[in-house]
């Protein structure tokens, strides 16, 4: 598995970049919530969820909503006081995420969405304090991610990189002591 | 003093920059036409959904390949006037119209 760096000269976003692929999966994420063919097939496939969890009936509004939060949390990841600290932006995954303190699985949305809540997710690792790695994103309208394929997908690539991360040793006991030293 | 963590990250990247800086460099640079654009292909959008279209129903009624109908639809298109008249001729959509609908400023 390999990273990149987001933004150059700053140490604490990165994002998995599978060689196979154009790009690492954040810049894919925000190319595809730009492609209109792309959102349409989205919402034409899920239209169900969108009618049901958000009344939402035409499939350009949808792609409309989509476009505009994007932006917005385009703005979130590059602008500061963000960009500075990212634990203000990310969120711990779920309640399993909240009992244990290395390589968590985290969340960011567009919390301040005015409207239907924000729809968009990007999932990461978070490594240390401040410190996360991008595995993915997605349109998220349903309740939990097991309910639909492509976040269950999403699902399986926080795993998978939390595992390959241990594996690999990046967390271990100096540095859950370091990290509860900080606190 | 770089972390154990950071340390693991930059010995295992991919050898390329990232594009998502830039990325979102060009989106904000080309806001203007890209909103246009954006909106004539939500025009689009909204004209296969009331008539139940597929990229190769609206291909076929443009006399065009499903592969420029998806270019349409990506909303990164500088549309040509001969372009917007085929659509607006074919489809009925008012690409003016829609294209005119942006918040400017």
């Amino acid at each position: 598995m390999v990273f990149e760096r987001i933004l150059e000269g700053k140490d604490h976003l990165w994002a998995v970049r599978n060689m196979e692929k154009p790009k690492n999966e954040l810049a894919l994420l925000f190319d595809s919530w730009n492609d209109i063919g792309f959102l349409m097939d989205f919402f034409m496939e899920n239209l169900d969820d969108l009618k049901q969890f958000f009344h939402i009936q035409r499939i350009s509004d949808a792609i409309d909503d989509t476009m505009d939060d994007a932006e917005e949390l385009q703005r979130l990841i590059l602008d500061i006081p963000y960009t500075e600290n990212l634990d203000e932006l990310f969120t711990p995954l779920g309640s399993a995420d909240l009992t244990i303190r290395e390589l968590t699985r985290e969340k960011a949305r567009n919390w301040d969405r005015i409207g239907h809540a924000s729809w968009l997710r990007v999932y990461a690792i978070r490594l240390e304090k401040n410190v996360f790695v991008v595995t993915g994103g997605a349109i998220k309208l349903t309740r939990s991610m097991q309910e639909r394929p492509h976040t269950q997908e999403q699902l399986d690539k926080l795993n998978s990189c939390r595992q390959y991360l241990l594996d690999n040793g990046v967390f271990d006991a100096d540095s859950f002591i370091s990290l509860i030293e900080e606190d | 003093m770089k972390t154990k963590a950071i340390k693991f990250l930059e010995s295992h990247q991919s050898g390329e920059q990232s594009t998502f800086e830039a990325d979102a460099q060009w989106r904000k640079e080309n806001e203007s036409w890209l909103k246009r654009s954006r909106n004539v292909a939500l025009a689009i959008v909204d004209y296969m959904q009331d008539n139940a279209l597929s990229r190769n129903d609206v291909a076929q009624r443009l006399n065009v390949s499903p592969q420029y109908v998806s270019k349409i639809l990506s909303g990164k298109v500088n549309f040509s006037f001969k372009s917007i008249a085929e659509i607006e001729e074919k489809l009925g959509v008012d690409c003016f119209r829609a294209a005119a609908a942006v918040d400017v400023g």
